[in-house]
Protein backbone atom coordinates (compact mmCIF):
# COMPACT_ATOMS: atom_id res chain seq x y z
CA UNK A 1 0.00 0.00 0.00
CA UNK A 2 2.84 2.54 1.07
CA UNK A 3 4.56 1.49 -2.45
CA UNK A 4 1.83 2.06 -4.67
CA UNK A 5 1.06 5.39 -2.63
CA UNK A 6 4.66 6.44 -3.71
CA UNK A 7 4.63 5.04 -7.35
CA UNK A 8 0.92 7.15 -7.81
CA UNK A 9 2.16 10.41 -6.31
CA UNK A 10 5.33 9.69 -8.66
CA UNK A 11 3.25 9.45 -11.72
CA UNK A 12 0.99 12.16 -10.96
CA UNK A 13 3.91 14.34 -10.15
CA UNK A 14 6.27 12.99 -13.51
CA UNK A 15 3.06 13.33 -15.71
CA UNK A 16 2.15 16.75 -14.90
CA UNK A 17 -1.17 15.78 -12.93
CA UNK A 18 -0.21 18.58 -9.97
CA UNK A 19 0.71 21.12 -12.60
CA UNK A 20 -2.53 23.82 -12.64
CA UNK A 21 -0.74 24.68 -16.12
CA UNK A 22 -0.95 21.26 -17.67
CA UNK A 23 -4.02 20.33 -15.89
CA UNK A 24 -5.78 23.34 -17.42
CA UNK A 25 -4.24 23.07 -21.05
CA UNK A 26 -5.73 19.23 -20.82
CA UNK A 27 -9.17 20.34 -20.19
CA UNK A 28 -9.31 23.45 -22.67
CA UNK A 29 -8.29 20.68 -25.31
CA UNK A 30 -5.57 22.73 -26.09
CA UNK A 31 -8.25 25.11 -27.98
CA UNK A 32 -6.81 28.06 -26.65
CA UNK A 33 -3.85 27.71 -27.82
CA UNK A 34 -4.06 27.51 -31.70
CA UNK A 35 -5.89 23.85 -31.75
CA UNK A 36 -4.93 20.74 -30.69
CA UNK A 37 -1.69 19.40 -30.43
CA UNK A 38 0.30 16.51 -29.82
CA UNK A 39 1.57 18.63 -26.45
CA UNK A 40 -1.63 19.84 -25.69
CA UNK A 41 -3.18 16.76 -25.92
CA UNK A 42 -0.62 14.54 -23.97
CA UNK A 43 -2.26 14.43 -20.63
CA UNK A 44 -5.62 13.82 -22.33
CA UNK A 45 -4.16 10.94 -24.31
CA UNK A 46 -2.00 9.80 -21.22
CA UNK A 47 -5.13 9.39 -18.94
CA UNK A 48 -7.24 7.55 -22.25
CA UNK A 49 -4.13 5.47 -22.88
CA UNK A 50 -4.26 4.45 -19.05
CA UNK A 51 -7.82 3.80 -18.95
CA UNK A 52 -7.41 1.58 -22.79
CA UNK A 53 -4.63 -0.40 -20.76
CA UNK A 54 -6.65 -0.68 -17.43
CA UNK A 55 -9.31 -2.37 -19.69
CA UNK A 56 -7.42 -4.63 -21.57
CA UNK A 57 -5.35 -5.18 -18.47
CA UNK A 58 -8.31 -6.54 -15.84
CA UNK A 59 -9.46 -8.64 -18.81
CA UNK A 60 -6.21 -10.39 -19.10
CA UNK A 61 -5.63 -10.93 -15.23
CA UNK A 62 -8.73 -10.00 -13.39
CA UNK A 63 -11.50 -10.97 -15.77
CA UNK A 64 -13.27 -13.45 -13.49
CA UNK A 65 -12.33 -11.20 -10.40
CA UNK A 66 -14.91 -9.54 -8.13
CA UNK A 67 -14.15 -5.92 -8.21
CA UNK A 68 -16.97 -3.99 -6.06
CA UNK A 69 -19.42 -2.55 -8.42
CA UNK A 70 -19.98 0.99 -9.32
CA UNK A 71 -23.70 1.37 -10.49
CA UNK A 72 -25.49 4.87 -11.34
CA UNK A 73 -26.96 6.53 -8.07
CA UNK A 74 -28.52 9.41 -7.56
CA UNK A 75 -25.69 11.46 -6.84
CA UNK A 76 -23.55 10.17 -9.66
CA UNK A 77 -24.53 13.40 -12.30
CA UNK A 78 -24.55 15.85 -9.67
CA UNK A 79 -21.28 14.80 -7.82
CA UNK A 80 -19.62 14.41 -11.04
CA UNK A 81 -20.63 18.03 -11.97
CA UNK A 82 -19.15 19.24 -9.23
CA UNK A 83 -16.27 17.95 -8.84
CA UNK A 84 -15.17 18.74 -12.91
CA UNK A 85 -15.97 21.99 -11.66
CA UNK A 86 -14.04 21.96 -8.41
CA UNK A 87 -11.03 19.97 -10.61
CA UNK A 88 -11.04 22.99 -13.44
CA UNK A 89 -10.79 25.46 -10.69
CA UNK A 90 -7.89 23.81 -8.89
CA UNK A 91 -6.71 22.25 -11.05
CA UNK A 92 -6.41 19.12 -8.93
CA UNK A 93 -8.57 15.95 -8.20
CA UNK A 94 -7.70 14.55 -4.49
CA UNK A 95 -4.68 12.48 -5.46
CA UNK A 96 -2.91 15.57 -6.86
CA UNK A 97 -3.66 17.79 -4.25
CA UNK A 98 -2.04 15.51 -1.82
CA UNK A 99 0.82 15.59 -4.17
CA UNK A 100 1.06 19.15 -4.77
CA UNK A 101 1.48 19.37 -1.33
CA UNK A 102 4.67 17.44 -1.47
CA UNK A 103 6.07 19.59 -4.08
CA UNK A 104 6.37 22.31 -1.49
CA UNK A 105 3.10 23.81 -3.05
CA UNK A 106 1.70 25.60 -0.14
CA UNK A 107 -1.43 26.82 -1.77
CA UNK A 108 -1.99 23.33 -1.83
CA UNK A 109 -3.07 23.35 1.70
CA UNK A 110 -5.93 25.55 0.58
CA UNK A 111 -7.18 23.02 -1.75
CA UNK A 112 -6.66 20.26 0.49
CA UNK A 113 -8.61 22.00 3.69
CA UNK A 114 -11.50 23.00 0.75
CA UNK A 115 -11.47 19.28 -0.20
CA UNK A 116 -11.62 17.62 3.20
CA UNK A 117 -14.37 20.73 4.18
CA UNK A 118 -16.41 19.37 1.58
CA UNK A 119 -16.13 15.56 2.10
CA UNK A 120 -16.93 16.56 5.99
CA UNK A 121 -20.20 18.99 4.72
CA UNK A 122 -21.16 16.01 2.39
CA UNK A 123 -21.60 13.28 5.07
CA UNK A 124 -23.27 16.13 7.06
CA UNK A 125 -25.57 16.32 4.39
CA UNK A 126 -25.93 13.16 3.88
CA UNK A 127 -27.31 12.27 7.35
CA UNK A 128 -29.83 15.32 7.26
CA UNK A 129 -31.14 14.33 4.11
CA UNK A 130 -31.11 10.53 4.20
CA UNK A 131 -29.03 9.91 0.81
CA UNK A 132 -27.64 6.49 0.91
CA UNK A 133 -23.90 5.54 0.77
CA UNK A 134 -22.27 5.19 -1.89
CA UNK A 135 -20.82 1.57 -0.74
CA UNK A 136 -21.89 -0.55 1.99
CA UNK A 137 -18.55 -2.21 2.25
CA UNK A 138 -16.49 0.78 3.37
CA UNK B 1 10.11 23.62 -20.24
CA UNK B 2 8.50 19.91 -20.94
CA UNK B 3 9.92 18.04 -18.34
CA UNK B 4 6.61 15.92 -17.98
CA UNK B 5 6.21 12.39 -19.00
CA UNK B 6 4.72 11.55 -22.56
CA UNK B 7 1.52 10.67 -23.35
CA UNK B 8 2.31 7.00 -23.19
CA UNK B 9 4.42 6.62 -20.33
CA UNK B 10 1.57 8.42 -18.14
CA UNK B 11 -0.80 5.75 -20.08
CA UNK B 12 1.41 3.10 -19.24
CA UNK B 13 2.45 4.54 -15.49
CA UNK B 14 -1.04 5.11 -14.46
CA UNK B 15 -2.65 2.01 -16.28
CA UNK B 16 -0.53 -0.81 -14.66
CA UNK B 17 -1.17 1.29 -11.30
CA UNK B 18 -4.54 0.85 -11.34
CA UNK B 19 -4.18 -2.94 -12.34
CA UNK B 20 -1.43 -3.89 -10.42
CA UNK B 21 -3.06 -1.68 -6.80
CA UNK B 22 -6.05 -4.58 -7.37
CA UNK B 23 -4.04 -7.52 -7.91
CA UNK B 24 -1.78 -6.67 -5.46
CA UNK B 25 -4.01 -5.10 -2.74
CA UNK B 26 -7.20 -6.20 -3.77
CA UNK B 27 -8.96 -3.29 -3.26
CA UNK B 28 -9.63 -1.24 -5.96
CA UNK B 29 -7.83 2.08 -6.68
CA UNK B 30 -9.08 5.44 -5.24
CA UNK B 31 -7.97 8.29 -3.16
CA UNK B 32 -10.97 10.65 -2.49
CA UNK B 33 -12.60 8.09 -0.49
CA UNK B 34 -9.51 7.08 1.48
CA UNK B 35 -9.16 10.85 1.90
CA UNK B 36 -12.76 11.35 3.35
CA UNK B 37 -12.45 9.12 6.26
CA UNK B 38 -9.87 11.61 7.43
CA UNK B 39 -12.98 13.63 8.34
CA UNK B 40 -14.55 11.45 10.39
CA UNK B 41 -11.92 9.77 12.06
CA UNK B 42 -13.79 8.41 15.62
CA UNK B 43 -16.15 6.05 13.45
CA UNK B 44 -13.38 5.33 11.12
CA UNK B 45 -11.37 3.82 14.05
CA UNK B 46 -14.63 1.87 15.34
CA UNK B 47 -15.27 0.37 11.93
CA UNK B 48 -11.55 -0.87 12.03
CA UNK B 49 -11.90 -2.07 15.34
CA UNK B 50 -15.04 -4.33 13.73
CA UNK B 51 -13.50 -5.70 10.85
CA UNK B 52 -10.20 -6.43 13.07
CA UNK B 53 -12.57 -8.77 14.93
CA UNK B 54 -13.69 -10.85 12.53
CA UNK B 55 -9.79 -10.39 10.20
CA UNK B 56 -7.21 -10.14 12.65
CA UNK B 57 -7.99 -12.96 14.93
CA UNK B 58 -7.17 -16.30 15.41
CA UNK B 59 -8.78 -18.72 12.84
CA UNK B 60 -9.31 -21.65 15.11
CA UNK B 61 -11.17 -19.36 17.61
CA UNK B 62 -12.99 -17.42 15.36
CA UNK B 63 -14.19 -20.81 13.65
CA UNK B 64 -14.99 -22.02 17.02
CA UNK B 65 -17.23 -18.88 17.97
CA UNK B 66 -18.83 -18.82 14.14
CA UNK B 67 -19.94 -22.51 14.70
CA UNK B 68 -21.05 -21.10 18.03
CA UNK B 69 -23.43 -18.45 16.59
CA UNK B 70 -24.49 -21.08 13.21
CA UNK B 71 -25.61 -23.04 16.66
CA UNK B 72 -27.64 -20.64 17.92
CA UNK B 73 -29.30 -19.76 14.71
CA UNK B 74 -29.88 -22.52 12.93
CA UNK B 75 -29.90 -25.62 15.64
CA UNK B 76 -28.11 -28.19 15.03
CA UNK B 77 -26.01 -28.43 11.57
CA UNK B 78 -23.55 -31.36 11.13
CA UNK B 79 -20.22 -31.26 9.10
CA UNK B 80 -22.61 -33.32 6.40
CA UNK B 81 -22.57 -32.74 2.91
CA UNK B 82 -25.42 -29.95 2.13
CA UNK B 83 -27.04 -31.38 -0.83
CA UNK B 84 -29.37 -33.47 1.45
CA UNK B 85 -30.02 -30.85 3.88
CA UNK B 86 -31.70 -28.10 0.81
CA UNK B 87 -31.63 -28.28 -3.09
CA UNK B 88 -29.04 -26.54 -4.60
CA UNK B 89 -29.50 -23.35 -5.44
CA UNK B 90 -29.41 -22.26 -9.21
CA UNK B 91 -26.36 -21.71 -11.01
CA UNK B 92 -24.56 -24.22 -8.50
CA UNK B 93 -21.75 -26.53 -9.35
CA UNK B 94 -21.98 -30.21 -8.46
CA UNK B 95 -22.06 -30.87 -4.51
CA UNK B 96 -18.56 -29.92 -3.24
CA UNK B 97 -17.51 -32.45 -0.44
CA UNK B 98 -17.84 -32.02 2.91
CA UNK B 99 -14.55 -30.32 4.03
CA UNK B 100 -14.61 -28.25 0.53
CA UNK B 101 -15.19 -24.66 0.83
CA UNK B 102 -19.33 -24.72 -0.28
CA UNK B 103 -18.36 -23.87 -4.00
CA UNK B 104 -22.28 -23.58 -5.24
CA UNK B 105 -21.92 -19.42 -5.11
CA UNK B 106 -19.46 -19.94 -7.96
CA UNK B 107 -17.39 -17.76 -6.30
CA UNK B 108 -14.41 -17.50 -8.99
CA UNK B 109 -11.42 -15.08 -9.29
CA UNK B 110 -10.44 -12.84 -6.38
CA UNK B 111 -12.39 -10.87 -4.05
CA UNK B 112 -12.15 -7.73 -2.68
CA UNK B 113 -10.06 -7.33 0.66
CA UNK B 114 -11.86 -6.00 3.65
CA UNK B 115 -11.25 -2.31 4.11
CA UNK B 116 -7.43 -1.41 5.16
CA UNK B 117 -7.40 0.02 8.59
CA UNK B 118 -6.88 4.02 8.86
CA UNK B 119 -3.08 4.00 9.37
CA UNK B 120 -2.68 1.61 6.15
CA UNK B 121 -4.95 4.61 4.30
CA UNK B 122 -2.59 7.34 6.05
CA UNK B 123 0.23 5.73 4.89
CA UNK B 124 -1.19 5.31 1.33
CA UNK B 125 -1.48 8.82 1.26
CA UNK B 126 1.31 9.91 3.00
CA UNK B 127 3.03 8.20 0.34
CA UNK B 128 1.30 10.05 -2.60
CA UNK B 129 2.94 13.20 -1.04
CA UNK B 130 6.31 11.37 -1.08
CA UNK B 131 6.04 11.45 -4.20
CA UNK B 132 5.15 14.63 -5.29
CA UNK B 133 8.33 15.89 -2.95
CA UNK B 134 10.57 13.17 -4.44
CA UNK B 135 10.00 14.31 -8.44
CA UNK B 136 9.85 17.64 -7.30
CA UNK B 137 12.98 17.31 -5.05
CA UNK B 138 15.00 15.87 -8.72
CA UNK B 139 13.88 18.29 -10.75
CA UNK B 140 14.89 21.18 -8.40
CA UNK B 141 11.58 22.87 -8.27
CA UNK B 142 10.36 22.59 -4.68
CA UNK B 143 8.35 24.70 -3.23
CA UNK B 144 7.58 26.70 -6.88
CA UNK B 145 4.41 28.04 -6.93
CA UNK B 146 1.73 26.31 -8.14
CA UNK B 147 2.97 25.85 -11.49
CA UNK B 148 1.91 28.27 -14.21
CA UNK B 149 -0.18 30.98 -13.30
CA UNK B 150 -3.95 31.13 -12.49
CA UNK B 151 -5.95 33.27 -14.69
CA UNK B 152 -5.41 36.83 -14.15
CA UNK B 153 -8.50 37.42 -12.89
CA UNK B 154 -8.10 35.13 -10.52
CA UNK B 155 -4.51 34.82 -9.74
CA UNK B 156 -2.63 36.90 -6.91
CA UNK B 157 -3.46 38.13 -3.46
CA UNK B 158 -5.74 36.36 -0.64
CA UNK B 159 -8.60 36.11 -3.31
CA UNK B 160 -6.46 33.29 -4.51
CA UNK B 161 -6.68 30.67 -2.23
CA UNK B 162 -10.38 31.54 -1.11
CA UNK B 163 -11.08 30.80 -4.98
CA UNK B 164 -8.93 27.17 -4.28
CA UNK B 165 -10.80 26.15 -1.25
CA UNK B 166 -13.79 26.88 -2.97
CA UNK B 167 -13.05 24.81 -5.63
CA UNK B 168 -11.56 22.07 -3.25
CA UNK B 169 -14.80 22.66 -1.67
CA UNK B 170 -16.79 21.52 -4.75
CA UNK B 171 -14.34 18.69 -5.25
CA UNK B 172 -14.69 16.97 -2.07
CA UNK B 173 -17.92 17.39 -2.20
CA UNK B 174 -18.58 16.37 -5.44
CA UNK B 175 -16.35 12.86 -4.85
CA UNK B 176 -17.81 12.38 -2.20
CA UNK B 177 -21.48 12.45 -3.94
CA UNK B 178 -21.06 10.36 -6.86
CA UNK B 179 -18.27 8.06 -5.24
CA UNK B 180 -15.17 8.55 -6.53
CA UNK B 181 -12.44 10.50 -8.24
CA UNK B 182 -10.31 10.75 -11.60
CA UNK B 183 -8.50 7.18 -9.90
CA UNK B 184 -11.32 5.61 -8.29
CA UNK B 185 -14.08 6.42 -11.58
CA UNK B 186 -11.72 7.79 -14.23
CA UNK B 187 -9.40 4.35 -14.13
CA UNK B 188 -10.60 2.07 -12.06
CA UNK B 189 -13.82 2.11 -12.50
CA UNK B 190 -14.04 3.16 -16.56
CA UNK B 191 -11.22 0.33 -16.77
CA UNK B 192 -14.06 -2.26 -15.74
CA UNK B 193 -16.80 -0.39 -17.57
CA UNK B 194 -18.98 0.10 -14.29
CA UNK B 195 -21.86 2.39 -15.51
CA UNK B 196 -21.71 4.37 -12.22
CA UNK B 197 -17.98 5.53 -13.79
CA UNK B 198 -18.57 5.85 -17.26
CA UNK B 199 -21.10 8.06 -15.92
CA UNK B 200 -19.30 10.01 -13.64
CA UNK B 201 -15.85 10.26 -15.73
CA UNK B 202 -18.38 11.87 -18.48
CA UNK B 203 -20.00 14.13 -16.62
CA UNK B 204 -16.78 15.25 -14.82
CA UNK B 205 -15.04 15.62 -17.59
CA UNK B 206 -17.35 17.19 -19.89
CA UNK B 207 -17.68 19.77 -16.55
CA UNK B 208 -14.06 20.15 -16.70
CA UNK B 209 -13.91 21.23 -20.14
CA UNK B 210 -16.49 23.76 -19.96
CA UNK B 211 -15.25 25.13 -16.84
CA UNK B 212 -11.92 25.62 -18.20
CA UNK B 213 -12.94 27.13 -21.53
CA UNK B 214 -14.58 29.54 -19.32
CA UNK B 215 -12.18 30.52 -17.03
CA UNK B 216 -9.69 30.96 -20.10
CA UNK B 217 -12.10 33.23 -21.77
CA UNK B 218 -12.13 35.31 -18.51
CA UNK B 219 -8.14 35.97 -18.49
CA UNK B 220 -8.72 38.14 -21.31
CA UNK C 1 -31.84 -15.18 -7.25
CA UNK C 2 -28.39 -14.27 -4.84
CA UNK C 3 -28.02 -11.11 -2.82
CA UNK C 4 -26.47 -8.67 -4.91
CA UNK C 5 -23.76 -7.68 -2.04
CA UNK C 6 -21.82 -11.12 -2.36
CA UNK C 7 -18.73 -9.96 -4.08
CA UNK C 8 -17.48 -7.35 -1.38
CA UNK C 9 -19.47 -9.06 2.02
CA UNK C 10 -16.90 -10.16 4.43
CA UNK C 11 -19.30 -12.69 5.68
CA UNK C 12 -19.86 -14.06 2.86
CA UNK C 13 -16.66 -15.34 2.18
CA UNK C 14 -16.42 -15.82 5.63
CA UNK C 15 -19.60 -18.45 5.22
CA UNK C 16 -17.52 -19.93 2.18
CA UNK C 17 -14.46 -20.86 4.53
CA UNK C 18 -16.82 -24.08 6.24
CA UNK C 19 -19.43 -26.50 4.79
CA UNK C 20 -20.58 -26.09 8.31
CA UNK C 21 -21.17 -22.23 7.63
CA UNK C 22 -22.93 -22.96 4.22
CA UNK C 23 -26.37 -22.87 5.99
CA UNK C 24 -25.89 -18.71 6.29
CA UNK C 25 -25.76 -18.88 2.36
CA UNK C 26 -28.06 -20.64 1.48
CA UNK C 27 -30.79 -19.15 4.22
CA UNK C 28 -30.08 -15.80 3.82
CA UNK C 29 -28.10 -14.72 0.90
CA UNK C 30 -28.72 -16.88 -1.68
CA UNK C 31 -32.85 -17.22 -0.66
CA UNK C 32 -33.91 -14.77 1.95
CA UNK C 33 -31.51 -11.94 1.63
CA UNK C 34 -33.85 -9.50 2.63
CA UNK C 35 -34.42 -10.55 5.53
CA UNK C 36 -30.76 -10.57 6.14
CA UNK C 37 -29.77 -7.15 8.88
CA UNK C 38 -26.83 -6.36 6.61
CA UNK C 39 -29.03 -6.21 3.45
CA UNK C 40 -31.43 -4.15 5.16
CA UNK C 41 -28.80 -1.57 6.55
CA UNK C 42 -27.04 -1.36 3.58
CA UNK C 43 -30.50 -0.44 1.52
CA UNK C 44 -31.32 2.03 4.33
CA UNK C 45 -27.86 3.45 3.25
CA UNK C 46 -26.48 3.16 6.88
CA UNK C 47 -22.79 1.62 7.16
CA UNK C 48 -22.60 -1.75 8.16
CA UNK C 49 -20.64 -3.19 11.10
CA UNK C 50 -17.99 -5.37 9.68
CA UNK C 51 -18.92 -8.18 11.97
CA UNK C 52 -22.58 -7.88 11.83
CA UNK C 53 -24.76 -11.33 11.20
CA UNK C 54 -27.27 -11.80 9.19
CA UNK C 55 -29.49 -12.16 12.00
CA UNK C 56 -27.94 -8.81 13.44
CA UNK C 57 -25.94 -10.41 16.58
CA UNK C 58 -22.28 -9.38 16.41
CA UNK C 59 -19.59 -11.77 15.57
CA UNK C 60 -17.41 -11.35 18.33
CA UNK C 61 -14.34 -13.78 19.05
CA UNK C 62 -14.10 -14.37 22.98
CA UNK C 63 -10.13 -13.61 23.67
CA UNK C 64 -8.61 -17.11 25.17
Amino acid sequence: MGITGLALGVTVSAAGLSDWGEVHRMFTLGLREGGPSLSALRLLLGFGGAVLLAMAGFRLVARHDQIPVKPIRAGTVSGALLFGAGWAITGACPAAALVQLGEGKAAALATLAGILAGAWLHEKARRRFHWSRHSCVD
Amino acid sequence: MNGFLPWWGTALALGALTVGYWVVVRRPLGVSGVLARFTRVGEELEFDRGVAAVTDVDQAALEAEMLAMTLEAFGNVGESPPDLVTAAPPGATAAAGPMEPAAHASVTGRACAPVPPLGAHFTFLAMLVAGGALVALLRGSWGAGLGADLPARIAGGPGNLGVLAGGGLLVGFGTALCGGCSAGHGLTGTGRLMPGSLVSTGVYFATAVATALLLSGMNG
Amino acid sequence: MACAHTPTCPLFSLFTMKSSLKVWQDHYCMDKFQECNRFQLAHAGERVPPNMLPNGRALQVRSP
